[in-house]
């Protein structure tokens, strides 16, 4: 009983709750069951919060019998990715440095979600201060896939997407840098969306990379993700580059819409570097994804789009550089103290020139430009989310087309990067599994503050597809026990550190395009790429 | 930290950017190292001041 | 015929044009003969636009005889800084990196004074990209005060030309205190107005950050005028502010300074000043007080960080617009500026990123002394201008800045005369307000000027003439 409860969705346990039929004290209590049932396979928690969760599950029924429901997320049990700021409640940020930091304040978006009633179980595991794809965290141990604990579930929010997808949190909170909410909720079979840059806050969620840093939900269903972001998303005083642009309700506007959902709207893909490289199981699979979109009504088309992969590169001249600023004065007393596949991008981040990163702020101003064209030619962008599934925690290397790599190194994993870049909202959606049983994601990226149109397209292929309700993860299975967290020592694989020397001749080279009067993208609002009316219609 | 010199940042010129200082500048690279010197401790002092939730201005948003 | 003269302000002709006592063309001529007899020595301009200007101003004549009176600007000779473009006249930066660049647009500051009906009569003579000293090409822009001394840079042609009364206004720039410094050594007024205040769109760079354009003028209320002018939001610029139209309603021009609270910094900002600055500030200071001013002293903090983490950014972002050139042309730049653009090199991202982080952790600090002072007031210089001889041998790269800190914080700071040293050298007096508070700064001022004379001396002509 209590793990049917926890496997499903808030679309399905809301009306429920309000209608009284579900306690929420039932409900955190299913989750807390599984969080014991899986932990000692998945390492998805950094803290478990039982009994504050539990108090405020008997809180919120109280308010639900007493006829306060708060709306959708009143009663559902969620979780934060450690780099949320809890108040009285250890915040890690996956890290040595921090772990005993307990701040004095919430995050706003923390805040935001127990206003509406939801209930926080726990703090996820996290990639040491967010910074790598894989969430092999030597402070706490790996966090593991439910899909196949041998694996890593992607990262850097790999905690969070593992608690979704075995079912111990209903939605999670991540952040995405990088991908990093993207990528762990492909590999682990779930949904995860990095608004528009601006659109959800930053206050309070612990830095890897101002520029570049968005917060986000990972969710079991397209739905979920919708109602969660329209809670999250928002002004905040607090976070500078935050966007006052106004927030619709984005679950309230999807619909199925009949046989063509998507008819007249024009889905675009990109050969280079997007499709370059792929595991050929993730390709077959995205092939066919991009059929059931067309299926769907769509109007699928080839777009180019240049530079990608070189600005894919430069990217680190930013991230790593605010990186480096974040950490200076911990990392020139301490260093020991940070994992050692995290210290060589900090050390990265030391070398880079001033020089280097205007430069690369000033060709990501410049670049919006390119993108505003693409989307003249398309609506929506769609994508691997990565271009391998899941491989094995601490694997030095692994087969790709023929070739072995270190599954770690740029460019072989994710292909979210360029949407951390641009600003431009990105979702991840399940797309179907290997056939070692591994899931793979689809990604589909929409215009600034068109988050509508991307749920819109992810709801109709979701609903198409229902690669969901197909398959539960192997570890829910068979479990009835508390399984004891394994203290292990796991083989660390080191990461590389950036080699300015091929950096920055490509850098030269972008460089070159810039026109004199280009300026650096310090804080910058994505730019709104206008839109056909019939487009317009079509989402509202 | 290393102290700052003429030969150093000659390495840094040839590393960085893969050229050298035009002749008639070498001769300023001790008078660079000197500021240099005085900027690297001051920011390491800036450094200390920073809390770590603080972000960078949002420089090209004024001041409301 | 009225007599025009050297004291002549904006504010003042404009009342004798729209009464159609002046015509735009007379006035001009006036100017034009300045120009013709001093110029050569005090190298004010790069480039005089003497056929455009006369064209302008005899449309200026026709659209006000016609009763199309524009307002205060109209028929009023200014000149602009050679790095804000004017559509077909060479923009040379005061470099030889491209001196014969031809901009094809008009900057938007431009156009804003053309539709204001104001008569451009030349590109001002400058220090090379803004920084450091005049291109050697170009030689020195002299202080009419006194030949052998600095004019003041970066927008060194608009101050010798305000004061030395070769246009009635000018429009320099300012990125570490370019149009407070010249305004300062020149004995006239300087404003740099909030950061997002006024368009950088069509001016070269110097440092995307802490940029900004702005007047120089004989007065405040000459100051305000041409703000009101150049003000207002442009899309064409990233940081420009969506409610930067300047209301020349908020310049009152205050009667007294009663109930005024002015910061005066008891640290800093008068350390290690020269004598004569020191004690002209101080009367300055004493004289507000009397106008009924309340004096308030404020300790502050972290202004030498602040200082270097100007100069961090300055420099990068100087160098990674200027990394090209340097490469590639570098015999275009003159010896000092590439001497202090190729430091720009080898400061790391990181301190670029942490300076950016000091300027928010800052701008919190002055919010709590804007809640208790209205505005700050300081020496705009520690000394008077210094020999050009003296200025050349000096090798340090970066001098101690009063200025940069309303750069840093992107505040308005007006510079306006407060005295003389011994040597006749002009001492400015700088006032900082809160962001978008010109209105505030520049009435002070004013109120100052209407019970001082300072700004109305005038420099003996003859020294000018060879």
């Amino acid at each position: 009983m209590n793990k049917q409860l926890a496997d499903m969705s808030i679309q399905e346990l809301a009306p429920k709750i309000e209608n009284k039929e579900i306690s929420p004290v039932e409900l955190v209590e299913a989750c807390l069951q599984r969080i014991e049932e899986t932990e000692g396979d998945l390492n998805a928690y950094i803290s478990i919060l039982g009994d504050q969760a539990r108090e405020q599950a008997r809180q919120s029924e109280t308010e639900i019998v007493n006829g306060f429901y708060r709306g959708t997320l009143h009663g559902i049990p969620f979780a934060a990715k450690d780099l949320y700021a809890t108040k009285g409640i250890k915040t890690t940020a996956g890290s040595k440095i921090f772990q005993d930091f307990v701040p004095d304040y919430d995050s706003t978006t923390v805040t935001r979600l127990i206003d509406a009633g939801a209930i926080l179980v726990g703090k996820n595991n996290t990639h040491e201060f967010a910074s790598g794809g894989t969430n092999e965290n030597e402070h706490f141990g790996p966090a593991r896939n439910p899909w196949n604990p041998q694996m890593i579930p992607g990262g850097s929010s790999g905690g969070s997407a593992a608690a979704v997808a075995s079912s111990s949190a209903v939605f999670s909170l991540g952040t995405d840098t990088g991908g990093s909410i993207r990528m762990p909720a492909a590999l682990c079979g779930i949904v995860g969306i990095k608004a528009t840059y601006g659109r959800v806050s930053r206050k309070g969620v612990f830095p890897l990379s101002w520029s570049l840093d968005h917060a986000g939900p990972l969710t079991k269903s397209v739905w979920d993700a919708a109602t969660v972001l329209s809670v999250l998303a928002g002004y905040d005083p607090m976070d500078p580059t935050s966007s006052d642009e106004p927030v619709p309700d984005y679950a309230s506007a999807l619909e199925s819409g009949g046989d063509r959902p998507l008819a007249g709207l024009r889905i675009g893909w990109c050969q280079a570097y997007y499709f370059d490289n792929l595991d050929p199981e993730v390709k077959l699979l995205i092939d066919q994804a991009m059929l059931v979109l067309s299926d769907l009504g769509a109007d699928i088309r080839e777009v180019k789009i240049p530079y990608l992969e070189q600005m894919v590169q430069v990217h680190s001249f930013i991230s790593a550089a605010e990186m480096y600023a974040i950490h200076a004065q911990n990392f020139s007393t301490r260093s020991e103290d940070f994992g050692s596949n995290i210290r060589p991008r900090i050390e990265t981040g030391k070398e880079i020139p001033a020089g280097a990163y205007l430069e690369t702020q000033r060709l990501r101003q410049n670049y919006q430009e390119v993108w505003s064209n693409v989307y003249q030619e398309i609506d929506l962008l769609v994508a691997p989310t990565t271009a391998i599934p899941a491989f094995q925690v601490g694997a030095e290397s692994i087969t790709l087309n023929g070739q072995e790599v270190n599954p770690r190194d740029l460019g072989i994993l994710g292909r979210t990067a360029p949407s951390n870049f641009n600003g431009y909202p990105a979702i991840s959606v399940p797309c179907g599994y290997t056939t070692a049983g591994l899931p793979v994601g689809l990604q589909i990226q929409g215009t600034p503050f068109e988050e509508s149109l991307v749920f819109q397209a992810a709801y109709a292929y979701e609903m198409a597809t229902a690669w969901l309700s197909k398959k539960v993860p192997l570890v829910n299975l068979n479990r009835n026990e508390r399984i004891e967290k394994k203290q292990e020592v796991i083989p660390m694989v080191k990461t590389e550190k950036q080699n300015l020397d091929v950096l920055l001749p490509i850098l030269a080279e972008l460089s070159k395009s810039l026109p004199a009067d280009a300026e650096p993208a310090a804080f910058f609002t994505p730019k709104k790429v206008s839109m056909s009316s019939k487009l317009v219609e079509l989402i509202r | 930290m290393n102290k700052m010199d003429a030969q150093l940042l000659k390495n840094i010129t040839v590393a960085l950017n893969g050229r050298t200082l035009y002749p008639e500048l070498e001769t300023s690279l001790s008078l660079y190292a000197q500021e240099l010197q005085i900027v690297m401790q001051t920011w390491k002092g800036i450094s200390k001041l920073l809390p770590a939730d603080l972000e960078p201005a949002p420089v090209f948003a004024s001041e409301k | 015929m009225i007599g025009i003269n050297q004291f002549f302000t904006i504010a003042e002709s404009a009342a004798l044009i729209a009464d159609k006592q002046l015509s735009p063309s007379e006035l001009l001529d006036y100017f034009l003969h300045r120009i013709e007899k001093f110029e050569s020595r005090l190298n004010t301009f790069i480039t005089v636009m003497v056929d455009a200007a006369r064209q302008h101003a005899k449309q200026a004549e026709t659209e006000i005889m016609a009763g199309n009176y524009k307002g205060p600007l109209h028929g009023i000779p200014i000149s602009l800084k050679d790095i804000i473009a004017y559509a077909d006249y060479p923009m040379t930066n005061g470099s030889r990196i491209d001196p014969e660049f031809v901009p094809t647009t008009h900057a938007t500051v431009t156009q804003k004074l053309i539709d204001a009906g104001a008569v451009i009569v030349g590109k001002a003579h400058l220090h090379e990209f803004a920084f450091r000293g005049p291109h050697p090409y170009y030689g020195w822009t002299r202080n009419p005060w006194n030949m052998d001394r600095v004019p003041g840079g970066s927008s060194s042609g608009s101050g010798s030309a305000v004061q030395a009364a070769f246009v009635l206004g000018s429009i320099g720039t300012d990125t570490g205190g370019s149009i407070r410094n010249p305004a300062s050594f020149c004995g006239v007024t300087g404003l740099k107005p909030t950061y997002g205040r006024v368009s950088r769109n069509g001016v070269s760079p110097l440092s995307w950050s802490l940029d900004h354009v702005g007047p120089l003028t004989r007065t405040c209320e000459d100051a305000a005028i041409l703000l009101q002018a150049i003000a207002g939001y442009d899309p064409k610029d990233e940081s420009s502010y969506q409610q930067s139209q300047f209301d020349l309603q908020s310049f009152n021009k205050l009667e007294s300074l009663q109930g005024k609270k002015l910061g005066v910094p008891s640290n800093y900002f008068y350390d290690n000043l020269a004598p004569d600055v020191e004690f002209a500030v101080s009367e300055a200071l004493k004289e507000m007080e009397r106008m009924g001013a309340e004096i308030i002293p404020i300790e502050l903090e972290g202004m030498e960080e602040l200082r270097i983490a100007h100069r961090i950014i300055l420099n990068s972002e100087a160098y990674a617009f200027h990394q090209q050139n340097l490469e590639e042309k570098p015999e275009g730049y003159g010896p000092g500026l590439r001497l202090a653009f190729e430091m720009g090199q080898y400061y790391s991202a990181a301190s670029y990123v942490q300076a950016q982080r000091l300027r928010t952790l800052m701008r919190d600090r002055f919010k709590e002394i804007f809640a208790k002072v209205d505005v700050l007031v300081t020496p705009t210089n520690p000394t008077v201008a210094k020999l050009i001889q003296e200025h050349e041998n000096d090798n340090v790269l970066f001098s101690t800045s009063f200025t940069a800190l309303a750069n840093f914080l992107g505040l308005p700071a007006l510079s306006i005369p407060c005295g003389f040293s011994g040597e006749g050298m002009p001492v400015g007096l700088q006032i900082m307000g809160r962001p978008f508070a010109e209105g505030e700064v520049l009435s002070i001022g004013h109120c100052y000027q209407a019970q001082s004379d300072w700004h109305k001396r005038l420099p003996n002509e003859e020294i000018w003439i060879a």
